[in-house]
């Protein structure tokens, strides 16, 4: 008699957990399943994104953090966040970079030509608008990197190459 | 992303003791500025840059690295030297650690030439 009583106690006791359990799975897809396919999401946009942004989820809503480039990146970001299924919605507390400082024309002129100087390369001439310099000009192939390291040497916002490479 | 298409380059600069290394993309431009350790460790990542845009016209990369003062010495070879006899004047210099800091010059680190002046790496 004892032995079937505890039998029929531990029956009743698996089915409730059997009941619990059933009740945990139709909560959908859980928080940590939702980070690792926001991840996944943004990862499939940009690898350096990805490794640049924490993602933690509570109750399917999904929080940003870490550090990024740009506005656009962090737009990104949330965009790659908001497209996965299940997630209720997003807090994007990710900061933007200050902006780098480029130098004004008249110092990025002189100094690219310094750099030329510097670096023994004649024959290119460096115009210099709105912070970005273009090379114009020949030189041989064994010169690119000199006239390159010069320009880009001088804190401009762009080079742009115009080079004829011999 | 131009992260994603300079990864490699990335990667040199954080693995390769760039001071101050500041990354950033901005208006369509990454921006690589840091200081690196020497010389080569400059050269290197400009090689790598170079690798990833042979005749560099994507006008989509500022690199402005400096290199850090003192960091190395030069030494002009005299008639006779051997990279290993040069080597044995620096404290925990080898004759290997000279070539490598050399390689922009020396193809045969057994072929050198006096007059020539060489990069000595600190230890």
């Amino acid at each position: 008699m004892q032995d079937k009583k505890s039998s029929q106690l531990i029956k009743a006791a698996l089915f409730f957990c059997v009941v619990a359990l059933l009740g945990a799975c139709q909560k959908g897809p859980d928080d940590a399943a939702l980070t690792t396919s926001v991840k996944a999401q943004m990862a499939a946009q940009s690898q350096a994104l990805a490794s640049m942004v924490n993602v933690e989820t509570k109750e399917g809503v999904v929080t940003l953090t870490g550090t990024v480039d740009n506005d656009a990146a962090k737009r990104q970001a949330e965009q790659a966040a908001k497209g996965v299924a299940n997630v209720k919605s997003v807090v994007n507390n990710l900061s933007v970079k200050p902006p780098i400082v480029v130098s004004e024309d008249p110092k990025i002129k002189s100094a690219v030509e310094a750099g030329l100087a510097k670096y023994d390369v004649k024959g290119v001439t460096a115009n210099v608008a709105d912070g970005q310099v273009t090379l114009t000009g020949e030189i041989p192939r064994a010169k690119l990197q000199d006239v390159m390291k010069a320009a880009n040497e001088a804190n401009p916002k762009k080079v742009v190459n115009q080079l004829t490479i011999k | 992303m131009l992260r994603d298409k300079y990864q490699s380059l990335i990667a040199m600069a954080e693995g390769n003791g760039v001071a101050d290394l500041n990354i950033q993309e901005q208006d369509n431009v990454l921006h690589i500025h840091g200081t690196a350790p020497s010389e080569a460790v400059k050269q290197q990542l400009w090689d790598e840059y170079n690798r990833l845009d042979p005749d560099m016209r994507s006008g989509d990369v500022v690199m402005n690295l400096e290199v850090a003062a003192g960091s190395e010495v030069f030494y002009t070879v005299a008639p006779g030297d051997s990279l290993s006899k040069i080597a044995t004047q620096y404290k925990g210099v080898t004759w290997q650690k000279i070539f490598e800091a050399n390689r922009d010059q020396l193809k045969n680190p057994d072929l050198i030439h006096p007059g020539q002046k060489l990069r000595i790496p600190t230890a």
